[in-house]
């Protein structure tokens, strides 16, 4: 099962990301928001979501005049 | 003094006047003042929110394609959604959700995508071993190979939020 995970930028959290981790997989995708505010990620994220749902409708139904 | 005329509206001991009470003089700045001094610190938060979302849709745009496309390769597979988010993190897994099993902006067939573990009980009760979360014990036994997990964080990545399955 892989995962997709929308996180923020913790102090240390990419650098540890970089040296490898391992409960991480290949497949797995990771989105991260490049803030430590949490006010500015769940912003961010909400961005992100509202993105990602726009993109999976475009690949589902393709593009149309909204 | 009687019940019946405390509920009075008339009764004068209801009165600012009475309390000796008059909220512009008890505040200690005066409102335009307060409204002066607060209305930087709050456009503030707009701007950076504004240089942020800027800043980051270059960077963050090839990993939410990816995302739709796995999303997209997963439920075309007859594979399922698990979405879960703890504290802060509830609202938006709630709302990708139940934008993918429901509908975004437009109508289409709703896609297999489910929201684990917000029932206060199964919070309270439903503890796997080791004290793993609800949401990962749900995940443990309701997911699949070829399953996607959404996990919508405002920390980082927790090596205990990973099921301690085959599955993957």
């Amino acid at each position: 099962m892989s995962a997709l995970v929308i996180a923020g930028r913790e102090p240390g959290g990419n650098a540890a990301r970089a040296a490898g981790q391992p409960f991480m997989a290949e497949t797995d995708i990771w989105i991260t928001v490049p803030h430590e505010r949490p006010a500015r990620i769940c912003e961010l994220q909400l961005l992100t979501l509202h993105a990602l749902c726009d993109a999976v409708d475009l690949q589902l139904l393709g593009d149309a005049d909204l | 003094m009687s019940a019946g005329r405390e509920l009075d509206g008339t009764d004068a001991t209801l009165s600012y006047d009475s309390l000796n009470y008059d909220p512009r003089a008890a505040s200690p700045c005066r409102p335009h003042d307060l409204a002066s001094m607060l209305e930087p610190r709050i456009q503030q938060h707009f701007f950076e929110s504004a240089d942020l979302s800027y800043q980051a849709a270059e960077a963050m745009a090839r990993p939410i394609a990816d995302a739709a496309q796995a999303i997209v390769d997963c439920v075309t597979a007859g594979g399922r959604l698990w979405v879960h988010g703890r504290g802060v993190a509830l609202a938006p897994a709630q709302l990708l959700g139940a934008a993918l099993s429901g509908r975004f902006e437009r109508e289409r067939p709703g896609l297999a995508a489910m929201v684990l573990a917000v029932d206060p009980l199964l919070l309270s009760q439903a503890r796997g071993p080791d004290d793993e979360a609800p949401a990962v014990t749900q995940l443990r036994v309701l997911g699949q190979a070829g399953d996607v997990r959404c996990v919508p964080t405002t920390r980082c990545w927790r090596p205990s939020w990973t099921p301690r399955t085959s599955a993957r």
